[in-house]
């Protein structure tokens, strides 16, 4: 395990989140505790098979499946996401979210401004205004995220902290 | 008299003429052709109408019918208030209120929603009115707009969105149609199109523009006893994609169609009984991006002369 990857944890246990014994590299679902474990490295730019930004190519605020690491924060996008929800696929009604922010050498962003916004592009409207809860150094809890017809749906989170933002869009299928 | 005669098919035609876009207040809220008209005869109509919407399913956006799995179901109650009034032998103005209740069940989930949906308003013009000429139909142009008074899914309370009554757009709207009547039967032909306004999108700072309709509708029908005529109307209903900050959302055409059977009597004077079903066909191909609905309406007019 390199340095970077011992401090990361370091600064978790000490800010009392467990870490999940049952983290893999082939966790269906990326939990923020998951992340870390298997290979967040700030300094690689996460594990291979994570799609993060360098290794897929996929640009800062841009849109991506549910369950995946929405990428490493970068310059352009400091704030980095990482997401489950729960169920797991979502279901019609209310979802719940849950987010790990973490800046641009990995370290979880606490106390910032996170918001939720959901859309369902082919009918052109969203929903009722899900609500955010910190929970943890850096994991905050979306409650009410509602997908209120079956098709397909996408969540925008933006969150800021002082001179730090980010935004990026999951999209998730109820059938 | 011949135009007395010609009572209950006028009313009914007045009926049939609204009867297309009762769609989900969710989907499509406008209609082009206006709230019906009054017949030569009458100064004021009054109706007020009521019905039961059970949804069936949904055509995705590949136009494939999904029906709705066990656990879910779907009812929307809709109750009316309609005015009309002639200003001037070929001009009339119109009027229509709704309120709308949507009960939603999914597994453990249950709920209900509603409030005042968006309110229509319009002006009707008749250059060529029933009768007026004895080989000519009817002619009538029709210019309205869609209130957007209700409730968006945006400014929803609820998980399953049951109190959305609104799509939250302006909708100006124009039509055209021909109506031809004689003796005991009469049949009409309409088209119409629909520009929703640009309006807020559902982050500040974007917006996002509802996609253009064109509607269709065709009816016709004969009178089977004294005051009581039976009647035929299908309907077509086309939607553009939406555009979000002027580019074209993939996939956001939507496509519906419906027809039934509808009746009216006139059971004394003044007054006309109005129901009707619309039914549309769940099948792959035979609509787009929408709930697929079956609507039993029935309605009562006054109408003062």
């Amino acid at each position: 395990m390199s340095l970077p990857r011992i401090l990361a944890l370091a600064r978790l246990v000490s800010a009392g989140t467990l870490l999940s014994a049952a983290c893999s590299p082939a966790a269906q679902t990326c939990t923020p505790q998951c992340e870390l474990v298997d290979g967040g490295d700030p300094v690689d730019g996460g594990p291979a098979d994570a799609g993060s930004p360098v290794d897929a190519g996929v640009d800062a605020g841009s849109t991506v499946d549910a369950g995946v690491d929405a990428g490493v924060a970068s310059p352009t996008n400091p704030l980095g996401f990482t997401v489950s929800i729960v169920p797991d696929p979502p279901r019609l009604g209310s979802n719940t979210m849950s987010v790990f922010l973490r800046g641009a050498n990995g370290v979880p962003v606490p106390g910032a401004v996170l918001t939720a916004k959901t859309f369902m592009p082919s009918m052109g409207h969203g929903s009722a205004t899900p609500t955010v809860v910190e929970v943890g150094a850096g994991v905050y809890t979306v409650n009410g995220v509602s997908f209120t017809m079956f098709g397909t749906w996408t969540v925008t989170l933006t969150a800021a902290k002082g001179p730090l933002s980010g935004t990026q869009t999951f999209t998730y299928s109820v059938k | 008299m011949m135009l007395r005669r010609l009572l209950p098919l006028v009313a009914l035609a007045s009926a049939l003429a609204a009867a297309p876009a009762q769609a989900a207040a969710c989907c499509l809220s406008a209609n082009a052709f206006g709230i019906g008209r009054l017949a030569m005869w009458e100064t004021l109509a009054v109706i007020l109408g009521g019905s039961v919407s059970p949804v069936a399913g949904r055509w995705d956006q590949q136009a494939t019918w999904r029906p709705n799995p066990a656990e879910f179901a779907e009812t929307e109650w809709r109750t009316q208030l309609s005015a009309l009034a002639a200003v001037h032998p070929r001009l009339q103005l119109s009027g229509r209120v709704p309120l709308v209740l949507t009960q939603k069940v999914f597994a453990e989930q249950q709920e209900s929603g509603g409030g005042l949906g968006d309110t229509q308003f319009a002006v009707r013009y008749e250059p060529v009115f029933q009768g007026e000429y004895e080989f000519l139909p009817e002619v009538a142009l029709n210019a309205g707009v869609t209130v957007p008074v209700g409730r968006t899914a945006t400014d929803s309370q609820t998980a399953l969105g049951s109190d959305v009554t609104s799509r939250g757009a302006w909708v100006p709207s124009a039509s055209a149609s021909v109506e031809l009547a004689r003796s005991n039967w009469f049949a009409l032909l309409g088209g119409g199109v629909t520009w929703p306004l640009p309006m807020a999108g559902f982050e500040p700072g974007r917006t996002q523009q509802l996609g253009l309709g064109w509607q269709l509708t065709a009816a016709g029908g004969v009178e089977v006893k004294k005051a009581l005529v039976l009647s035929l109307a299908a309907r077509g209903a086309f939607e553009g994609p939406i555009q979000m900050d002027g580019a074209v959302v993939p996939e956001s055409e939507a496509f519906e169609m419906g027809l039934g059977p509808a009746v009216a009597w006139t059971f004394v004077p003044h007054f006309t009984l109005q129901g009707g079903v619309d039914l549309e066909l769940h099948a792959s191909g035979l609509g787009d991006n929408r709930q697929g609905r079956t609507t039993a309406s029935l309605a009562l007019r006054y109408a003062y002369f």
